[in-house]
């Protein structure tokens, strides 16, 4: 899946998007939705090698695997918040975007709240 | 999945826009607004069956829940 392939199909639906959008825009959403995860599937294979060297590194290093879990958990969460908070706007809805990221950012701090306690448990330690 | 999904989404649009214009034109008004409810009923379950995919490598990939 090389960047020419995702270029000309970037290209391709925003043109179809240019033509449907003033006739069908619910139409027009529903294209660019699906064109956007499309795209994304495609490269999404390549990704997973780059998390596992991450991984390797991180073990290398000896920092603890929850760190990085904790880590990859809160890319993916703004990752897929990303998506669908621009998909909204995309569509025109801006309150709805809003609300999205708002959730996005509450999963991401439960999501990281270990990592929030140990960062003051060392304080504490550090200043006792 | 392959990249003719994206195409047949994109032609379905465009048919039914084409029909829809077409037949508003030939006074049927109320079989126009049938045909795009149709054409955007089958776009909408391709497109939830490509985005639950598209999720579902994303939970892989991040160990999400």
């Amino acid at each position: 899946m090389n960047v020419f392939q995702v270029a000309v199909l970037g290209v391709v639906c925003s043109l179809v998007l240019a033509l449907i959008r003033r006739e069908r825009p619910e139409m027009g959403v529903m294209l660019s939705l699906a064109a956007g995860a499309f795209i994304l599937m495609l490269v999404a294979p390549r990704a997973v090698g780059i998390m596992l060297v991450f991984k390797d590194a991180a073990e290398r290093a000896g920092v603890g695997s929850t760190y990085l879990g904790v880590a990859l958990k809160v890319l993916g969460i703004a990752y897929v918040v990303d998506f669908a908070a621009d998909l909204c706007r995309d569509a025109g809805e801006e309150n709805l975007a809003s609300r999205v990221e708002l959730a996005g950012k509450i999963l991401i701090l439960v999501a990281a709240l270990p990592v929030i306690e140990g960062v003051f448990q060392l304080i504490q330690s550090l200043l006792s | 999945m392959d990249v003719d999904l994206i195409f047949k989404i994109a032609g379905i649009a465009i048919i039914v826009s084409v029909l829809h214009s077409v037949i508003k034109q030939a006074g049927k008004e109320e079989y126009a607004w049938l045909i795009t409810l149709t054409g955007v009923v089958v776009v909408l379950t391709m497109v939830t069956r490509l985005i639950w995919d598209f999720f579902s490598t994303i939970r892989v990939m991040f160990q999400l829940p």
